[in-house]
């Protein structure tokens, strides 16, 4: 076996993106039968578990663990922080597959052109914030100071106005800012505006733009698993869904007007973007051009706009299949005990004998 | 999509002058810009404004002996073709990525819209 550092480091990332994807299986299922019990912030949540489960490759193992499904537990080990077990047919296939250069080296390659892509993104949206300039419209920045205010957000949101952005957009991390499209002010009604800012403002409370980074950061460290991608597109997916209902849940009424604003900004004109369908991108939705496909994710929030009903929504359900799964999706199947060494429970009444037949 | 008049950065600085304020004379958008921005010349400004002429973006009226500019097309419709629109070009479509938006934007047909209007109406 190849025991290079790459190499083990490989085999662990493996072995999460192996689990995690058990993992990303079971929430698909509860999410498919739990319905619209769930709400898209919990399913936010839900998924947010398998993301994690990618970026932390160790676990404790545990007799709960979903992964004993692939495994018999022989004995409960203590507590303790172990690499993700896998079971010896996975493990051998993983070691064979390490053994050879060439994969190491392809994983290298495709996750540097992966990461210099996103540095390139990266790079393109601080030069667009940049070359942005402060909203002239006395209107805009008051409608932003009330919208502010009704969400009660006490840090400043800069308004800044770009031509190079195709729709309003929340850019930056440390110090973030609110990007509108030029002209945007004569085109959406006061209404229209502040349903986007509460929906930028949703964003901004739950720190999207941070979670975008580890989404990619996944990616590029994941690539080889096609359910990462599946994964952060419907994460992505209840992210907007879950902004939907916080923006429609400051406005009651409003779910009719907020869809037209929505198609409104997708019927507007965009900067020339020729070559955006084919450069690849760590988001699956942007690979799909004028699809049916691409229609689908968007039809799926429309309907979830139109059906929006403020009130209570009972969190219950959502924290306690967040709890259940993060316990058994955390936790690791328990490691089969070693062949060679002796039996700890052969050796404990051997050892109460001899001491007793040493006091006796 | 039909062919919407692209206009270089520098161009847009000028129709933000004649969209500000229109019908206006050259020299008053020579004088406006150089206000803003000392480094504008005006052989740089007049050549740029017979281009947006050429490009149908502005029109002009004849007032005694000078022309009086005026926009041809609104603010909003102009899309800005910006210098390093190679790197936008290519890497544009993932800015999605990058920033949190509030829709992911993306070429609808007539026929798309109407069926999410569609959906709407249920």
């Amino acid at each position: 076996m190849n025991t290079g550092p790459i190499a083990e480091f490989l085999r662990q990332l493996g072995a999460a993106s192996v689990q995690a994807s058990g993992l990303a299986i079971v929430v698909w299922m509860a999410c498919a039968v739990l319905g619209r019990h769930l709400s898209p912030r919990w399913r936010c949540l839900l998924w947010s578990l398998v993301i994690v489960r990618l970026g932390w490759p160790f676990s404790i193992p545990s007799e709960v663990s979903l992964f004993n499904l692939w495994a018999i537990p022989r004995r409960f080990t203590p507590t303790d922080w172990v690499p993700c077990y896998l079971p010896e047919e996975l493990s051998n296939a993983a070691n064979a597959c390490l053994n050879r250069a060439w994969v190491i080296w392809v994983w290298m390659a495709v996750s540097t052109v992966l990461l210099l892509h996103w540095s390139v993104t990266w790079y393109l949206s601080v030069q667009i914030r940049r070359n942005a300039r402060p909203v002239r419209s006395w209107k805009l920045r008051e409608l932003l100071h009330q919208c502010l205010e009704t969400t009660h957000t006490k840090a400043p949101v800069p308004l800044l106005e770009s031509s190079r952005v195709a729709g309003p957009c929340l850019v930056g991390w440390i110090q973030p800012c609110l990007l509108i499209p030029t002209g945007l002010v004569d085109e959406l009604s006061e209404n229209e505006l502040k349903l986007v800012f509460f929906h930028e403002l949703a964003h901004l409370r739950r720190r999207d733009v941070a979670v975008n980074w580890v989404l990619s950061a996944v990616q590029i460290f994941h690539w080889f698993n096609p359910l990462v991608w599946l994964v952060a597109r419907e994460l992505r997916t209840a992210r907007e869904e879950a902004c939907d209902a916080a923006a429609l849940a400051t406005i009651p009424g409003a779910n009719r007007s907020y869809g037209e604003t929505l198609i409104k900004m997708l019927e507007r004109p965009s900067p020339p973007l020729e070559w955006a369908h084919f450069a690849p991108s760590p988001g699956l939705t942007s690979m799909v051009g004028n699809s049916r496909l691409a229609v689908s994710p968007l039809a799926q929030r429309l309907r979830a706009i139109s059906r929006f009903r403020p009130g209570a929504r009972t969190w219950v359900v959502g924290a306690c299949t967040w709890l259940a799964l993060a316990c058994i999706g955390f936790t690791d199947a328990e490691p089969p005990a070693a062949t060679d060494g002796p039996d700890p429970s052969e050796i404990a009444p051997s050892t109460a004998s001899a001491s007793q037949s040493e006091a006796a | 999509m039909n062919a919407l008049p692209r206009i270089s950065e520098t161009e847009w600085e000028i129709m933000r002058v004649v969209w500000a304020r229109h019908p206006i004379s050259a020299a008053e958008i020579i004088e406006t810009l150089v206000a803003q921005d000392a480094t504008w010349h005006p052989v740089t400004a007049k050549t740029l404004l017979n281009r947006l002429v050429k490009k149908r973006v502005l029109g002009f009226d004849l007032d005694g002996r000078s022309y009086l500019y005026r926009p041809l097309v609104r603010e909003r419709d102009c899309v800005n073709a910006v210098s390093s629109s190679f790197l936008e070009r290519v890497f544009g479509g993932s800015l999605s990525s990058m920033v949190a938006h509030f829709v992911e934007h993306r070429k609808l047909s007539a026929k798309q819209v109407r069926e999410l209007r569609k959906i709407l109406d249920e």
